[in-house]
């Protein structure tokens, strides 16, 4: 299993605060800005062989949003077994709904603690 | 680093207010312009998130309000007035104004919080989206805590369904993922795999997802925290939690007092499936095998007398069918006559069927003295417990194959070298916790013990992941008592071996467990009284595995009947792997007058049994007898025969009673049809004597 964990959000913050909590768990952290960079990121990561076991998304971003982006990748057999683990502010049961709708595995809330996020990302890539 | 994520969070909030405020100021000329609102509502957004990463709580508090609002204009709900311009300015002016005073507790600017609360306040009645969920949420925080410390100690069981849809790999959830989750909350009791729906291979979706799982979990931890493992799967699948601690000890009660059978009443009430119920019914009835079953209580002497008098019935009875079968030819050679042949067939199929019968009977007779080695088991468990605590060791037993059936003379026999042997994993093998967490492993250790049955032997493994055996420091001692050489060339396994050499010990102080001054050759003698064999898999640092093999039986065996020149011997049956005759090209002169069978890509040490016995034989050369290719813990030799005359089951008679000491090369003797005596080889030992110079060897025999 791999464990790469791909995190899109237009925050600087949140991905830095997303990959050093996950490095030092031991996984390997691959960054997008936006939807559309991730799609190409991940293109470009296939390229060289790595597959990420899960992707963490923020949901409102711009360019392509983040429900836009897990529908998008969902298309791709490539991708499609991922599973998406969107972010989203407080409990915002909407959201959740739509991501899942879209196909997201699960949501985290913000803000969360690294221990939140490490338990949630174990959930899933082990 | 959480200095560099501040450091990057305040970096990148004045970037996004300064978004906010061109933002703001491009809306003020084109109020209708979406694409504008949705910036500057993803920019106050971020500023929120890294709030509340890096833990500051009122940014995060203002940024959420003026979000809210925000949110209010863009699903339409405030309209853009000055006012709301206002708000919005005063709240970008006052985030970047803790920025720049580094107060990012707000204290200097309460009051201008305050007042823009207030004003927040009054938008926020106007539309609906201004609950502040965050303080809510505490407070189920809190009640959750004060629950979890309440039912903490008690123990709860919990039932749980899970039916997944069959596209669940396509969320990129993996079931797997969730069976492992429930097993780190608690002890997981039962679990069943209804695989009904698992459709043929041919109609396999491999992406698809079919079986549906019952897992009964206890747990110290309360319904929310089981819940909390389904967070994600419980709206689109069906996960049943059900909290079963009463219903469980209710229903074991009750069907107790209704002596009902209680998977029936189970199944009649739905809430298990059929083959659940039978696969405990089939526990049980394993479990209850393994007691002692004691419906008739005889006398062990009884039994034996029975054994001993099936065995005199077996040799009589191939005596009887041997002097019959001579008499019968001896009578046709005289007539030739036609007709006789179907009395001999006859009397052929009468033989079969008695044989038949008497093999029956032998196992049958042979079963009720057979009983579970399960209870030897259990009584060491309790013995390492113990002196696991005395000598400050943490020691877990794992127990295997408690169902496995011996002889009971066996287990008897076995009972006291088997102690010997855990005493010593427990004592050498197993290290103190300290040393253990040290080296990266569980503080408790772990004694496994094993039986099952394997090519007509009963295998007994003691299993230790302790500190292993160093075979170099076991050969150092052995030349320092001079049991061995410093030159012998020994295989790893005979290094270990020298464990079970008289008087050797290389613990280095004596304690109370195995330092008592019986050695291991003690061990060694009983299994080998038991015509059994040991060996030793070790591996430093990770373990060791002893394994003991033992013959089912102690009286009766199969065996193949061989010739060397007048002599007859029984090699026992499940040591043969094939007979081959050699031709020369396969005879290759080793080193000295030794030789070897090339057999297939194997090279097979050869000897002739006249040679190792010192023997009158007809065949002096491997071309001219037949080879018996033996097989015993891996290793093949090819002992050359003069002729093989047949398979006979053998009753074996211990030469002990009438000699001295055990022979090497010889298990016993046994009494034919025709009243000569055979004797029966000891495969074991007949590897050891190979081995051995010539010189060597008769002087021990």
């Amino acid at each position: 299993m791999s464990k790469v964990v791909f995190i899109v959000d237009d925050s600087r913050t949140v991905r830095a605060s997303v990959e050093y909590t996950l490095k030092k768990e031991g996984y390997q952290v691959e960054q997008a800005v936006d939807g559309q960079d991730g799609i190409n990121r991940l293109e470009e990561l296939r390229q060289k062989g790595i597959r990420p076991g899960m992707i963490i998304s923020d949901i409102n971003m711009p360019n392509l949003d983040g429900i836009g982006f897990i529908k998008e990748i969902k298309k791709s057999l490539h991708y499609k077994f991922i599973p998406v683990l969107v972010l989203t502010t407080e409990s915002q049961d909407e959201k959740k709904m739509e991501g899942k709708q879209a196909g997201a595995a699960g949501w985290l809330v913000k803000p969360f603690s690294p221990e939140q996020l490490i338990g949630v990302v174990k959930k899933f890539v082990k | 680093m959480d200095d560099e994520l501040f450091e990057l969070f305040l970096e990148e909030t004045r970037e996004n207010l300064q978004v906010m405020e061109e933002g703001l100021l491009d809306l003020e000329g084109n109020t209708d312009n979406i694409d504008l609102i949705n910036v500057i509502f993803r920019a106050m957004h971020t500023i929120k998130g890294g709030a509340g990463l890096v833990g500051m709580q009122r940014i995060n508090d203002v940024t959420h309000r003026l979000e809210n609002l925000l949110d209010g204009v863009r699903n339409q709900e405030v309209s853009l007035t000055d006012d709301v311009f206002k708000v919005l300015f005063d709240g970008t002016d006052i985030i970047k104004k803790m920025l720049d005073e580094n107060d990012f507790t707000g204290v200097q600017f309460s009051e201008a919080i305050d007042t823009l609360f207030k004003q927040l306040d009054y938008f926020d009645q106007n539309h609906t989206t201004g609950t502040d969920s965050t303080v809510i949420n505490n407070d189920n925080k809190t009640v959750n805590n004060a629950e979890n410390e309440k039912s903490k100690s008690e123990i709860r069981t919990f039932k749980i369904t899970l039916r997944f849809q069959p596209t669940i790999f396509e969320s990129g959830t993996d079931p797997l993922m969730i069976l492992r989750e429930i097993q780190e909350v608690g002890r997981i009791v039962e679990s069943y795999c209804n695989s009904s729906k698992l459709p043929l291979l041919e109609e396999l979706v491999t992406h698809q997802f079919y079986l549906e799982w019952t897992v009964f979990v206890e747990t110290d931890k309360n319904q929310d925290a089981i819940d909390e493992i389904f967070i994600f799967v419980a709206d689109d699948n069906e996960i049943f939690v059900d909290d079963v601690t009463e219903e469980r000890a209710l229903s074991v009660e009750y069907t107790l007092s209704e002596q009902k059978q209680i998977g029936e009443l189970l199944v009649d009430e739905g809430k298990v499936f059929k083959q659940e119920v039978n696969k405990i019914v089939n526990k049980q009835e394993e479990a209850k095998n393994q007691e002692h079953s004691s419906t008739i209580r005889v006398e062990a002497s009884k039994l034996e007398g029975i054994l001993n008098h099936l065995a005199e019935l077996l040799i009589s009875h191939s005596r009887v069918k041997e002097l019959v079968l001579s008499n019968m030819n001896l009578f046709n050679d005289r007539s030739g006559e036609q007709h006789n042949n179907t009395i001999n067939r006859e009397i052929n199929t009468a033989f079969e069927e008695v044989d038949k019968i008497i093999r029956i009977v032998q196992e049958k007779v042979m079963n009720t003295s057979m009983i579970p080695i399960g209870g030897t088991f259990t009584r060491y468990q309790r013995m390492i417990r113990d002196l696991a605590r005395d000598i400050n060791k943490e020691v877990k037993i794992h127990i295997e194959g408690k169902e496995t059936e011996l002889d009971k003379q066996v287990i008897e026999q076995i009972a006291d070298p088997l102690k010997h042997l855990i005493r010593n994993a427990l004592d050498h093998g197993i290290e103190t916790p300290d040393e253990r967490e040290a080296m990266d492993k569980p503080r408790e250790g772990t004694i496994t013990l094993r039986a099952f049955h394997q090519e007509g032997n009963i295998v007994i493994q003691i299993s230790d992941d302790g500190k292993g055996i160093d075979e170099q420091a076991i050969f150092a001692k052995a030349v320092e008592k001079q049991i061995v050489r410093a030159d012998d060339k020994l295989s790893k396994q005979d290094m270990y071996l020298l464990l079970f050499n008289p008087g050797f010990s290389t613990a280095k102080q004596v304690t109370d467990i195995s330092g008592r001054g019986v050695g291991l050759d003690v061990v060694m003698t009983n299994i080998k009284n038991l015509r059994g064999t040991v060996e030793i898999d070790s591996e430093i640092g990770k373990g060791t595995t002893i394994t003991i093999k033992l013959p089912l039986t102690l009286a009766i065996i199969d065996g193949m009947m061989v010739r060397v020149g007048q002599e007859r011997f029984i090699i026992p049956l499940n040591m043969i792997s094939e007979f081959i005759k050699a031709s020369p090209e396969q005879v290759h002169q080793a080193e000295g007058n030794g030789a070897f069978i090339h057999l297939r890509g194997e090279n097979l040490p050869y000897v002739g049994l006249y040679d190792l016995l010192d023997l009158d034989a007809d065949c002096h050369a491997p071309t001219e007898g037949i080879l018996v290719v033996l097989q015993h813990n891996g290793r093949k030799l090819a002992l050359m025969v003069d002729d093989i005359l047949g398979q006979q089951q053998v009753v074996i008679k211990s030469l002990k009673e009438n000699m001295q000491q055990q022979i090497d090369g010889i298990a016993g003797v046994t009494i034919l049809g025709n009243g000569m005596v055979a004797i029966i080889l000891d495969v074991p030992t007949i590897y050891k004597m190979v081995k051995q110079p010539k010189s060597l060897r008769s002087s021990a025999g």
